[in-house]
């Protein structure tokens, strides 16, 4: 078995495994970093460090909107970085064979899809996410 | 005996030791019969040669006795020849590579060549060289060196020298890049790709193929290795373990102790609600956490005889390359700076000293190294007593380079031209040789100086030499910086990179042709707007409106602001993946009130811009 936190998308729920989660912080004041892609939020300052905060939504394509007050904060082995998503829902426990594996299209940052009750929730490739990221950050800071 | 606990104590200790002998070595050169300094030279390596022995590094102490036994002779004979010497550098040099094997726990590599070899000067470099070869049991095949350089035009280097890389890879194997590959993947910035080949492919071979690519400015295929490459391999190496004094230590401790303390007058005091002793309370905190940062930076602090000290051979190598007669004066090197500034200063400093050398003494000459402190920064100069730079040869130079046009050569004054020599892809050395190199040289110490949070100066007189002078900050995680707002953003700038702030009245901005200017001293400044910059919106208009003048390029602008909002020490942070990879900020810190600051890097911000030609 194992933990994983779901969250919403737009109207699309995403989860990832708990496993690599550091934390979910809640109202940390988010420090605006100019002339980047509308993506990357800024910084929050996390245990004195500075921790870069993404609008995950807007990365992914969805519409850009207000974000819900918690963050989610992933483990040091990636990045670490704070993720803005629209809501987060409750942890659930789930059996990983379950997951029906997805076609391996490389832009969408899927994993997999599991079926919950009925409900899809995809889960996110951290590799994937990582790998974008660092393509947005290289790529924004060119001026136009 | 638990070899693991004793290594990295031992290769110290040992590393220490060498470059004792490798600075006695050069005093002994020029006084021969200096007999304390050959006793001196015979105690370092009986050192060497013991500890080795205890840690049952064969090879180290076998080399380190042959070293005192050839130094035995010459206290016996009450001299020691100039043919010995370079035998016993080469010696220390191999010595060098030892450690280095055993620092990477490799075996040690052979050394009954060099104990063995009958000629007194196995040449140095091909000492070098062949211990870079492990593959004894092929017949060892010539190795070539191939230097290629990236255009200017060229705003991603790092997948060009990819590409380039695999490409030499196809004319044999490639024995040794620097950068690496992992180094270029991981965005280690360069324009310049050196690589050691084993190859049937002749160099003018290589030569043609790649000429094809368009975006190499040169092709080079160096003799040897230059020294800068071997002096930062060394430097490098030698950092991972600090030698803290006792005394320091102590004083540590002592510290924690006052800060437990503290902590429990706190306590009790917000327990009885006592604000005047909560107040007290937090004076004395500040001035502990001010005496532990003061402390701890001295933790971090060397002399800059670390990296002067490698000098006087540099110089040796260039006189003997060069057939000219050089003499070279340290001044200050007791002056400390944090580890981090020395350890990027290697470079920059062999390079002046390399450009003082070969353009601006003639015959002989001397250069000088001096080093002092204003207030919280350090100044090294390097001072020559040779030619100058000729202003004249720089406008022209400038111009016919496209860097200035011949109205702005005229207007400018003689001190801010010579400034222009950092500029990319300047160069007045009418010929190319070997030592220096092609138009690449001051626009590497610059940006290595600015990205230290220093400012580069030169001065010249001419037919009296030329004075460069660093300024840099003691410390790279703590800086003064001057802070910004802009469009809501804090952002900081490095106080080393600023030169004034003023605020002027709009009627005073003027315009000269699309550029917005202002007058400052009599000088027309160029404006740039931050918030254009950053792709922000254009703010409601100010008045006054806020400067900030700086430097960009080597020229001289006024950043427009939102705000200023004064200056601050604060402790710098790198950011963290994949903030690393955006242009325009190179660091972050988080105030005191816990807002976070973005270190403002305008070059690299711009680079793009610039390199369109706009």
């Amino acid at each position: 078995m194992s933990q994983l936190l779901p969250f919403k998308l737009g109207s699309e729920v995403y989860a990832l495994e708990l496993i690599d989660v550091q934390e979910v912080v809640e109202h940390h004041p988010t420090h605006p970093l100019l002339g980047v892609s509308e993506a990357i939020i800024g910084a929050i300052g996390f245990h004195g460090r500075i921790v870069p905060a993404i609008d995950l939504p807007l990365l992914l394509g969805f519409p850009a909107g207000e974000r819900c007050e918690r963050m989610i904060v992933l483990t040091d082995e990636h990045g670490p970085v704070a993720l803005a998503v629209d809501q987060l829902l409750r942890i659930i426990d789930i059996d990983l064979g379950r997951i029906l594996s997805q076609s391996n299209s490389e832009e969408d940052c899927i994993r997999g899809v599991i079926n919950l009750d009925g409900k899809m929730i995809s889960l996110l490739a951290l590799e994937q996410l990582c790998a974008v990221l660092e393509q947005v950050c290289t790529a924004s800071g060119d001026t136009r | 005996m638990d070899i693991e606990k004793y290594r990295k104590m031992f290769l110290s200790e040992a590393a220490e030791h060498l470059q004792n002998m490798a600075d006695q070595l050069i005093v002994v050169e020029a006084d021969p019969e200096d007999r304390a300094g050959i006793d001196a030279l015979f105690r370092e390596a009986h050192s060497i040669k013991g500890m080795a022995a205890t840690m049952s590094f064969d090879a180290t102490a076998r080399l380190a006795h042959h070293l005192e036994d050839r130094l035995s002779d010459c206290r016996d004979q009450g001299c020691v020849s100039g043919e010995l010497i370079d035998r016993l550098l080469a010696g220390v040099d191999l010595l060098e590579d030892l450690l280095e094997d055993i620092r990477d726990q490799q075996p040690e590599r052979d050394v009954d060549a060099f104990i063995d070899a009958k000629q007194p000067i196995p040449e140095l470099e091909e000492v070098v060289v062949v211990e870079e070869e492990p593959i004894a049991a092929e017949p060892v095949k010539e190795s070539l060196l191939v230097r290629l350089l990236l255009a200017d035009t060229i705003t991603t280097p790092g997948p060009r020298l990819l590409v380039l890389l695999k490409h030499l890879s196809r004319f044999g194997k490639i024995l040794q890049s620097t950068p690496s590959e992992e180094q270029i993947i991981q965005g280690e910035v360069t324009r310049q790709l050196q690589v050691r080949l084993v190859t049937e492919v002749s160099a003018e071979e290589i030569l043609q193929q790649l000429q094809s690519y368009g975006e190499l400015a040169e092709v080079v295929f160096p003799a040897e290795e230059p020294v800068a490459e071997k002096m930062r391999k060394q430097s490098s190496s030698s950092s991972a373990t600090v030698r803290v004094d006792t005394d320091l230590l102590d004083r540590f401790i002592n510290l924690t102790g006052e800060l437990i303390t503290n902590r429990y007058t706190l306590q009790s005091a917000a327990g009885e609600k006592s604000w005047s002793e909560v107040n007290e309370g937090l004076g004395q905190l500040a001035r502990l956490v001010k005496d532990l940062h003061h402390q701890v930076l001295k933790v971090r602090m060397m002399p800059l005889q670390s990296v002067t000290g490698r000098l006087p051979r540099a110089v040796r190598e260039l006189c003997q390359s060069s057939g000219k007669e050089v003499k070279l004066e340290v001044e200050g090197a007791t002056i400390e700076l944090d580890r981090a500034i020395l350890e990027e200063l290697t470079d920059p400093l062999t390079h002046m000293l390399r450009n003082a050398i070969d353009h601006g003494i003639e015959e002989q000459g001397r250069v000088q190294i001096k080093a002092w402190r204003e207030r919280d920064q350090v100044l090294i100069q390097v001072a020559d007593d040779g030619r100058g730079i000729d202003p004249e040869q720089v406008r022209q130079r400038a111009v016919e380079r496209d860097l200035i046009n011949s109205t702005q050569a005229q207007a400018m004054r003689d001190y801010d031209v010579l400034q222009l020599i950092c500029q990319p892809g300047f160069s007045t050395a009418e010929q190319v040789t070997e030592t220096s190199g092609r138009g690449v040289g001051m626009d590497v110490v610059k940006t290595a100086v600015e990205k230290l949070g220093g400012v580069l100066l030169i001065d010249s007189t001419l037919g009296e030499g030329a004075r460069i002078t660093m300024k840099l900050p003691l410390s790279v995680a703590i800086i003064r910086v001057l802070l910004i707002d802009c469009a809501g953003s804090l952002l900081g700038m490095p106080i080393t990179r600023v030169l004034q702030t003023v605020e002027v009245a709009p009627e005073e901005v003027q315009t000269s042709g699309k550029q917005l200017v202002i007058s400052l001293h009599g000088e027309l400044v160029p404006l740039l707007s931050l918030r254009k910059i950053l792709q922000q919106s254009k703010g409601s208009p100010k008045n006054p409106i806020a400067l900030v003048i700086t430097e960009i390029f080597g020229r001289k602008v006024g950043l427009v602001v939102d705000r200023l909002l004064g200056q601050q020490e604060v402790f710098v942070q790198a950011l963290p993946s994949p903030f690393d990879r955006l242009k325009g900020t190179n660091g972050g810190a988080i105030l005191g009130d816990g807002r976070i600051m973005f270190l403002l890097d305008l070059q690299s911000k711009l680079e793009k811009r610039r390199a369109k030609g706009t």
